[in-house]
């Protein structure tokens, strides 16, 4: 449904991104992760249309994102990384201007959705906090029922509640057979909701993996405390978090007795254990740029 | 064109309009209430204390000779230029290099909207308010012409379109650099500083007299000779070709040019 292959974008500061590809079959939620600066938001621009790639291909159903923006866009729905809108607006004719943009008439899903994220119509949105502008974005994503969303950082602002709220209507539109690629820096959000994960870093793909796949293959984390903590890094096993006196050694179920067996070998003043969330994974990307775990296209 | 744009944008500037129309016609009603139609020379000592600094604003009082010529050489001279220049830098930096700039023009390009169709929307829409400040003055210019008696009408009127034509085509050139350069420092840099410039190489042609009047021909502002065109010495068919082509070619450069670029929202 969502196709990338070989995209490069390269700014004139030299930034961009680089032999981006990867695909977003149709009826996944798939999550696009990296840390600041890595080129999600590059790669969402060309997937929008705001930008010609150098070189690649961006296509959203067969169909060329920069040459057949409009088509693309009558059955797409977006929401910015970064909240603006018009001035001057409230919200409710922001979002019936959205309607008449689309061609929608019956405005029912928009106002269900405005109860649903408890949206009031009146009120300028210069008034409005970050969280409320978010929720009007999210509403205007929504509001025309598109079979393909892109979400850039969607729950960025939003207070716990409406967090989960969101998680829920990402899960209902999952259920419905959407296309969803999903940019997060919430490693919960994406945990709930992604079959797919694709971690982006210094404009390349760092590594793609299945989230089940990611899940099942989780470490469990050994908190050591030894003052010889270079020679138990020595051991060879990924490490986590340090202190002075003490790390995190993630060891996978296979590896456990050989992890012991060189334990038995350096002085343990405490032993404690840590189970790897998905979060720890993520973080390796973001802080080492290591590749992992890297699959066929999904 | 999209109406649901137009009618967003008609939302946003309409008490910027009315403004700037109710300031240029209180302006030429003044203007004009100075008139002593019985005594047209009076008007001319008037003026005549300050020759100089008159000629900096492209005012000629030889030519002060009737309420017409003398509207003709006093509104329509680097005053109307300026007065109409401010009211469409503003619109031409704000309809849609200011919108990249903050990011809010990805709520209208999400939805299935041609970048064509906005920035015709937006063209057009710069066109239309340029119309409604030309209608305003040419309503109070011939109510308040009308009370000193008859006068030309017509070529009132026919002053009024070829200032319209000239003053829109350097709004549209405004425009025109406001998109190429969106998403930039030049951007609104260009769409203020140009039509600017063009202005003070009109003034600098008429305030340094014989030697400096060449510089009149380096800019469009110099090419009105409103007295002329009243009195009917200037034809004016060749401008309203040139500047109604000016306008035209350049929104349609806005449309090429906006299609082929990176927007960074």
């Amino acid at each position: 449904m969502i196709r990338l292959e070989h995209v490069t974008l390269r700014y004139p500061g030299g930034k961009g991104i680089s032999d981006i590809s990867f695909s977003v079959k149709e009826g996944r939620v798939t999550g696009y992760l990296g840390p600041n600066g890595a080129g999600k938001t590059t790669t969402i621009r060309c997937l929008m249309g705001f930008m010609k790639p150098d070189g690649g291909s961006c296509t959203i159903r067969g169909m060329d994102c920069f040459r057949e923006g409009t088509a693309i866009k009558r059955f797409l729905g977006y929401i910015p990384g970064e909240i603006a809108f018009p001035k001057g607006m409230s919200c409710r004719e922001y979002l019936n201007y959205q309607c008449d943009l689309r061609g929608v008439k019956d405005t029912s899903r928009m106002r269900e959705l405005m109860e649903r994220f408890e949206l009031p119509g009146k009120g300028t949105m210069k008034q409005f906090s970050k969280g409320m502008k978010q929720k009007v974005g999210i509403v205007a994503a929504f509001l025309h029922d598109p079979e393909v969303l892109i979400l850039d950082e969607p729950t960025s602002g939003l207070d716990p509640l409406m967090q989960n709220e969101f998680i829920r209507l990402i899960l209902e539109e999952k259920k419905r057979g959407k296309t969803i690629l999903l940019s997060s820096h919430m490693f919960e959000e994406v945990e709930r909701t992604c079959d797919d994960v694709v971690i982006i870093r210094e404009g390349q793909i760092a590594a793609r993996a299945d989230t089940e796949e990611l899940t099942s293959s989780r470490r469990k984390g050994y908190v050591v405390r030894t003052p010889e903590l270079a020679r138990l890094k020595a051991f060879g096993f990924p490490v986590g978090e340090e202190t002075e006196e003490s790390c995190v050694v993630y060891v996978r179920g296979s590896e456990t007795d050989a992890f012991f067996k060189q334990l038995a070998a350096i002085t343990v003043l405490d032993l404690d254990t840590k189970t790897q969330t998905l979060e720890d994974i993520f973080l390796q990307y973001y802080e080492t740029g290591e590749k992992s775990h890297e699959s066929d296209d999904f | 064109m999209n109406l649901t744009i137009f009618k967003c944008t008609l939302k946003r500037y309409w008490k910027l309009l009315l403004l700037f129309v109710a300031v240029l016609c209180m302006y030429l009603a003044i203007i004009i209430s100075l008139i002593e139609p019985d005594d047209m020379a009076k008007v001319q000592g008037l003026f005549g204390t300050m020759e100089d600094f008159m000629g900096a604003f492209s005012i000629d009082i030889a030519a002060m000779t009737s309420p017409l010529n003398y509207t003709a050489s006093t509104f329509f001279s680097v005053l109307v230029m300026a007065f109409t220049m401010v009211f469409y830098v503003i619109l031409s930096v704000g309809l849609i290099a200011r919108q990249v700039e903050d990011t809010s023009l990805s709520c209208t390009l999400s939805a299935p909207v041609k970048r064509s169709t906005l920035v015709l929307t937006c063209g057009l829409f710069l066109i239309f308010s340029m119309a409604v400040l030309f209608l305003g003055i040419l309503g109070c210019g011939l109510g308040m012409l009308g009370r000193y008696g008859a006068f030309d009408a017509m070529a009132y009127g026919n002053l009024v379109g070829v200032t319209f034509c000239l003053c829109t085509a350097v709004a549209m050139l405004s425009f025109f650099l406001s998109v190429a350069f969106c998403g930039s420092r030049l951007g609104a840099g260009l769409a203020v500083g140009v039509p600017i410039g063009l202005l003070f190489l009109q003034m600098a042609a008429g305030a340094g007299g014989d030697r400096t009047r060449w510089l009149s021909y380096l800019t469009p502002f110099g090419y009105l000779d409103s007295v002329g065109i009243v009195t009917g010495e200037v034809s004016s068919l060749g401008l309203y070709l040139v500047f109604g082509a000016a306008v035209l070619a350049l929104l349609g450069a806005s449309v090429a040019v906006f299609q082929r670029k990176r927007l960074p929202i």
